[in-house]
């Protein structure tokens, strides 16, 4: 498991995550989102910022708030709780950015021993997955948990 | 002042992760991360699923 998360609240169907952020820019609510996609059993992982006025959520927004790893850290615990209610699905995993992207793969690349413990985590080169290596670059990640 | 009961129905959950029911439908208003679910279905039609190892 993962330490120095926030206190995150979720939603009865598994699929919904809040928690929020606290940092010198604010109080900030993030949300992650589970949802299903044309292939049965694949879920699509959606992190973003709820607007404290719209209440609209994006994942375009930059925080700044001074608590990425922590974030990071508490997005990848989200896996865990989905994980246990969906067994057998997978997860896929794309950054709205290029820099999203990389910043996935930082998180993964620096947890990596503690999450394969607990799933196998693959990466997308040009045109295929393969087992997740540090100091590759990927497009995209697949993420199941190990039975 | 009004207290929401959280539940915690699962000891596996982490620390810190209890079960809201507030949240049932609290965003079902927008299409949560369409762009990114189109890409996740593209991704997937083009270079298809893994290999089982």
């Amino acid at each position: 498991m993962l330490n120095d998360l926030y206190a995150v609240r979720i939603a009865p169907d598994f699929q919904t995550f809040e928690f929020v952020s606290v940092g010198p820019k604010g109080n900030i609510t993030k949300v992650v989102s589970y949802t299903e996609i044309n292939i049965k059993g694949f879920y699509n992982l959606g992190f973003g910022d709820k607007d404290p006025i719209t209440g609209y959520l994006s994942d375009l927004s930059i925080t700044n708030n001074g608590d990425s790893q922590k974030v990071l850290t508490t997005m990848a615990a989200t896996l865990y709780a989905f994980t246990e209610k969906n067994i057998g699905s997978t997860i896929i995993l794309t950054g709205s950015t290029q820099a999203r992207t990389r910043l996935y793969q930082m998180g993964i690349s620096n947890n990596l021993n503690a999450i394969e413990k607990d799933f196998l985590v693959l990466g997308l080169t040009n045109s295929a997955w393969e087992p997740f290596q540090k100091n590759i670059a990927y497009g995209a990640f697949l993420v199941t948990r190990k039975i | 002042m009004k207290t929401k009961k959280l539940v915690s129905d699962n000891k596996n959950l982490p620390k810190g992760f209890k079960v809201d029911p507030t949240l049932t439908n609290k965003y079902s208003d927008q299409p949560l991360f369409k762009d990114k679910i189109d890409r996740a279905n593209y991704i997937l039609k083009t270079v298809g699923l893994p290999k089982a190892s």
